[in-house]
């Protein structure tokens, strides 16, 4: 694990070794160690190519895999007294790299010193998407997982540095903004970059049943030692939850400032879904395509991150018990002859250096899911 | 299937008993000085919402508990159990402490002014005060 961050190590140290002025009497009542964790198999119609999450090295085929949704995550909150807490989150999942499994996903200290404001500093999810913080809890969403055409763009999941949060009620609708500022890690062609100067800004509107919330962040890839480039991530999404219906839609876009035709892509997904007591159907359908500038000068790697790919997905979650939910999903994915997003090939290189995912050629894969999510 | 049909008709038959039986009340301390709340505001201290008011929960399973959040929030006791999944491993919050029994709830009521829970309408008594009656 690396804590590069003193903030990440501090949050560590106050929740792992107690804060040094508290009195050991009474602590059970101030921490709280949760889990959640999901196992998973996924199976294709194809052997020519992997089917995969975010940026995993290989996937399923028609042998069936069980790495690509299968994670455990522990978490440790402690609430120190009624306006600090710290809260250190461990999860292991297949990563970019076989080697990298688990990691410290947050370790942050939280502060709210007024009603409705929050401090946050340390490690902690950077706010891409609608459901940023709980991705990986599987039991904490509908789907069986979140369409990659969306959520597999983003390359700076996580954000070292600190954010503020203001909730207020205007009228009946519940405002909340936050900024953010810090630095990041871009996962990107196989390799792992620095980002410096990380800022961000999420505005999000609820009333009722209706939320909306619109984001941006930006920041600098440390290329190499003399070059950076800026890269952005804006995004918009709406959500609806009343009753027995469950609606989502999300719509967001990928930049590069200097590396236009290797990175920027524009992804989204429309979802619906409907309870029928302790089972919710629901279907996906959602696209994303690389996005292409004569203006720009040509890429030094002559093919694209992702490349265009449409999927549509129906399943079903079971509540089939207090703890856990079962979730089976089937999909049909057409990548039209690109790369697409959710592929790669495991094996060796095409091109020295450079991931797989990048120089396969795909175009319709069926894909078979099936889950058990849990918390504890 | 037939499993299933079979416990579709236990959960049915348990719903009609605990909507028959569970006539729920929210309440607090006596002593507190918390007046009257609305719906809204019940729902937002009970869902994460709100940190207003620190919430009791009854046992998980408990026909007043399903009854309770039925009533306030129109939700299943998975669906709220699926919320606080999202909150609590977002850092979020943590989910209202689970008492075992009335008695508890009343105990942990009359120590903490601060605290907020909910009853069957028949085990009121003078150590709570009634706050909102759905």
């Amino acid at each position: 694990m690396k804590l590069k961050n003193p903030l990440v190590a501090a949050a560590v140290v106050a929740i792992c070794g107690g804060l040094p002025s508290q009195s050991w009497a009474g602590i059970e009542d101030k921490v709280t160690f949760s889990g959640f964790g999901t196992f998973g198999g996924v199976v294709t119609n194809t052997d020519e190519v992997d089917f995969r999450r975010d940026q995993q090295p290989d996937g399923a085929n028609k042998s069936i895999d069980t790495g690509v949704d299968t994670n455990i995550g522990v978490q440790l909150n402690f609430q120190a007294n009624s306006w600090l807490s710290a809260t250190v989150q461990a999860l292991a999942l297949r990563r970019i790299e076989h080697e990298k499994i688990m990691e410290i996903e947050w370790a942050f200290l939280k502060a709210t010193p007024l009603p409705g404001l929050t401090l946050r500093a340390g490690r902690m999810a950077m706010p891409t998407f609608l459901v940023s913080d709980s991705r990986n809890v599987g039991y904490a969403n509908t789907w069986l997982r979140a369409p990659n055409e969306v959520y597999g763009l983003a390359l700076a999941p996580r954000l070292e540095g600190g954010d503020v949060t203001y909730t207020k009620e205007v009228g009946s609708v519940r405002v909340t903004g936050t900024l953010l500022a810090g630095q990041s890690e871009a996962l990107a062609v196989g390799q792992t970059f620095d980002m410096e100067n990380v800022f961000g800004g999420n505005l999000q509107l609820q009333k009722g049943a209706f939320t909306v919330r619109a984001g941006t962040v930006s920041g600098d890839t440390v290329v190499s030692p003399i070059e950076k480039d800026k890269y952005t991530f804006h995004g918009i999404g709406v959500s609806y939850d009343k009753g027995n219906v469950l609606a989502q839609a999300e719509y967001v876009q990928r930049r590069s400032e200097h590396y236009y035709n290797l990175v920027a892509a524009d992804g989204w997904y429309a979802m619906g879904g409907y309870r029928f007591g302790a089972f919710t159907p629901y279907a996906i359908l959602a696209n994303t395509k690389a996005k292409h500038s004569d203006s720009e000068p040509p890429s030094p790697i002559p093919a694209t991150i992702s490349g265009k790919q449409q999927s549509f997905a129906a399943g079903v979650r079971w509540d089939a018990a207090s703890f856990a939910a079962l979730k089976f999903q089937v999909e049909r994915i057409d990548a039209d002859g690109t790369n697409g997003i959710s592929f790669t090939k495991s094996g060796p290189e095409i091109v020295p250096t450079l991931p797989n995912s990048m120089f396969i050629s795909v175009d319709s894969v069926n894909v078979i899911s099936a889950t058990v999510d849990f918390v504890f | 299937m037939k499993t299933i049909k079979r416990l579709a008709l236990g959960a049915a038959m348990i719903l009609t008993f605990g909507v028959a039986n569970a006539d729920v009340v929210v309440v607090v301390s006596a002593n507190s000085s918390a007046s009257k709340l609305t719906k809204e505001q019940v729902a937002d201290i009970f869902l994460g919402r709100s940190t207003s008011l620190t919430p009791l929960d009854q046992a998980a399973g408990s026909p007043v508990r399903d009854e309770f959040y039925s009533k306030i929030a129109g939700q299943t006791a998975a669906q709220v159990k699926t919320l606080w999944a999202k909150l609590s491993f977002s850092g979020k919050g943590t989910p209202p402490k689970a008492l075992g029994s009335d008695d508890e709830v009343k105990a942990q009521l009359a120590a903490n002014p601060k605290a907020i829970a909910y009853l069957d309408k028949s085990k009121v008594d003078a150590s709570v005060k009634t706050v909102f009656e759905p």
